[in-house]
């Protein structure tokens, strides 16, 4: 038996443990629960908030009591195995206390958009507005990233629909290095140079074309929208005319379901689907446009003369996930064996119950 | 498991309640809200008296040239005006102004996100007429418009004001709204 230890007069490591724990559990859920806010952000930022932080330091206490204590048991105790999965447990939570706290202090994320053939080099400008996390004692990555090629998957289910999005680049830790390649995904990250890099929203970019009556080109460019999964709408405006660009975009690929191909009608694709308003008018009604056909629109011609994808790379570097992500494995691992050992106690309970 | 670790944790769940509401902006006003301790009657009007100001404000604007009174009354986000005085000036530029008659307006849908957030869906329809800004003669045939209407508001000084709107047509399906909304 682990001996308890008394934290002042009134208080076991035990118990401390206990309601330390429950509060932050009960902190990360109030806050998951949707009820405090519209916004939900990810666990490790919720334990990055100051009275959370708080009572993540204050676990160390019971733990390392519970640790010494269990360290000290273990070369006397006849059951030796179910006191070092006891440790590896108490062990594994240290690790992640220790990890959530160096989590706090290093923690760099910011999200950048590309799109195909598109590189980017973080000058520190070029992230995603209002992605930017960075605590006090961050380093931030210099990564050079070139979008080679994206490779989308969509199924469209009747409850659901699953898309994965593989994205080819190449990647240069630091400006000088040579250039190496990389291919990661929305489920699967890929991990370099302390950097975890994983793809978290996909989506078309097409290239708008304005022309006068004589074909003269006005205005061109690529505009990044969310146009995925097929049949989705965005809209875009320019900034020297009160007219909205609304857009939806069929593919011309093997990914679209059935449902999907019957929206986007018999028409050959890719196909556009573009309305276009100017303040209160609907100038343009919804109509398709396929590609580099036009469209009129008083004094302008619209058209689309090009489509790439782009890809939201969310970049992460975090040294804190080196002592949290061996600490989430050692508690299961720990929790695991001890459950295996105890295996006929519990089938005997649950016959009982 | 012993009371005493009942009530431990059981007070750790009220110490992070506390905690949660004491520090962190704006979480008491959002839960009394999804609780439904919120007057949706009242803002419903307020906001229905807002968007029949907000169409009466665009026609003035339109109809006179951009004349600069009541601007202030004008229920919309800068950027909303701006767009009107752009499209005014346009038409200016060409010795024409934009003569706007709202016909009908009926409000399908009004949707809560959070005490100052909300989105209206609105069945609207126009009479719109280009008109000599000199002799007022028209200068093309009225054209009805008729359209669905996405407004985004916000409030704003206990005022309920439009961020931006999307224009659909009435056979349109609506997608679903913008997930930043509520971050604006």
């Amino acid at each position: 038996m682990v001996t308890k230890r008394r934290i002042g007069d009134w208080l076991t490591s035990d118990e401390l443990l206990v309601g330390l724990s429950a509060y932050i559990a009960a902190f990360v859920l109030i806050h998951f629960s949707g009820m405090l806010s519209p916004e939900v952000t990810g666990i490790l930022r919720v334990l990055h908030k100051p009275v959370v932080l708080a009572a993540v330091c204050a676990l160390i206490i019971p733990l390392v009591l519970r640790i010494v204590s269990a360290a000290k048991t273990l070369r006397t105790q006849r059951e030796r195995y179910a006191f070092a999965a006891y440790l590896g447990f108490h062990a594994g939570l240290l690790l992640i206390v220790l990890g959530v706290l160096l989590s706090s202090l290093t923690r760099f994320e910011a999200s950048v958009v590309l799109a195909e053939g598109q590189s980017f080099g973080s000058d520190g400008t070029g992230y995603r507005e209002g992605s930017l996390y960075a605590a006090r004692f961050a380093v931030p990555p210099d990564p050079v990233l070139t979008l080679v090629h994206v490779s989308p998957t969509f199924k469209e289910g009747k409850r659901a629909s699953f898309w994965n999005v593989k994205a080819v680049m190449t990647y240069r830790s630091r400006p000088g290095t040579p250039d190496q390649p990389l291919q990661c995904s929305r489920l699967l990250p890929f991990f370099t140079d302390g950097i975890f890099l994983r793809v978290d929203d996909f989506g078309y970019a097409p290239r708008y074309r304005l022309t006068d009556a004589a074909g003269e080109i006005l205005d061109e460019a690529y505009v990044i929208l969310r146009l995925f999964p097929p049949g989705s709408e965005d809209s875009f405006a320019l900034k020297t005319s009160p007219d909205v660009f609304y857009v939806k975009y069929y593919p011309d690929s093997s990914l679209l379901g059935a449902g999907r191909a019957t929206m986007a009608g018999d028409r050959p694709r890719p196909l556009f689907k573009v309305r276009v308003t100017r303040n209160l008018d609907l100038l343009v009604p919804t109509r398709s446009l396929e590609m580099n056909e036009k469209a009129l629109i008083k004094p302008e011609i619209l058209s689309f003369a090009d489509v790439k994808k782009w890809v939201e790379i969310d970049v992460v570097k975090d040294p804190g996930l080196y002592l949290i992500l061996p600490g989430l494995l050692l508690v299961v691992g720990a929790a695991g064996f001890a459950l295996y050992r105890r295996r006929d106690r519990i089938w005997e309970s649950l016959q009982r119950f | 498991m012993s009371n005493r670790f009942v009530r431990i944790g059981i007070t750790s769940f009220f110490l992070a309640l506390f905690a949660t509401f004491a520090f962190t902006t704006g979480s008491w006003d959002y839960f009394r809200f999804k609780v439904g301790n919120y007057d949706r009657e009242t803002e419903t009007a307020a906001i229905e008296d807002t968007l029949r100001l907000f169409s009466a404000s665009v026609a003035g604007l339109y109809m006179t040239g951009g004349n600069l009174t009541g601007l202030n009354m004008f229920p919309a986000d800068a950027t909303v005006k701006r767009n009107v005085f752009m499209d005014i000036a346009f038409n200016l530029d060409q010795g024409l102004i934009l003569v706007m008659d709202r016909d009908r307006s009926d409000v399908k849908q009004v949707r809560f996100i959070d005490r100052n957030h909300a989105t209206a869906v609105v069945d609207e329809a126009w009479f719109m007429q280009y008109q000599n800004a000199a002799t007022r003669m028209p200068r093309s045939d009225k054209k009805a418009n008729m359209i669905k209407v996405r407004y985004y508001l916000k409030k704003q000084w206990s005022r309920w004001i439009v961020l931006f709107y999307e224009v659909y047509g009435r056979a349109d399906t609506i997608p679903s709204m913008d997930a930043r909304f509520a971050t604006w």
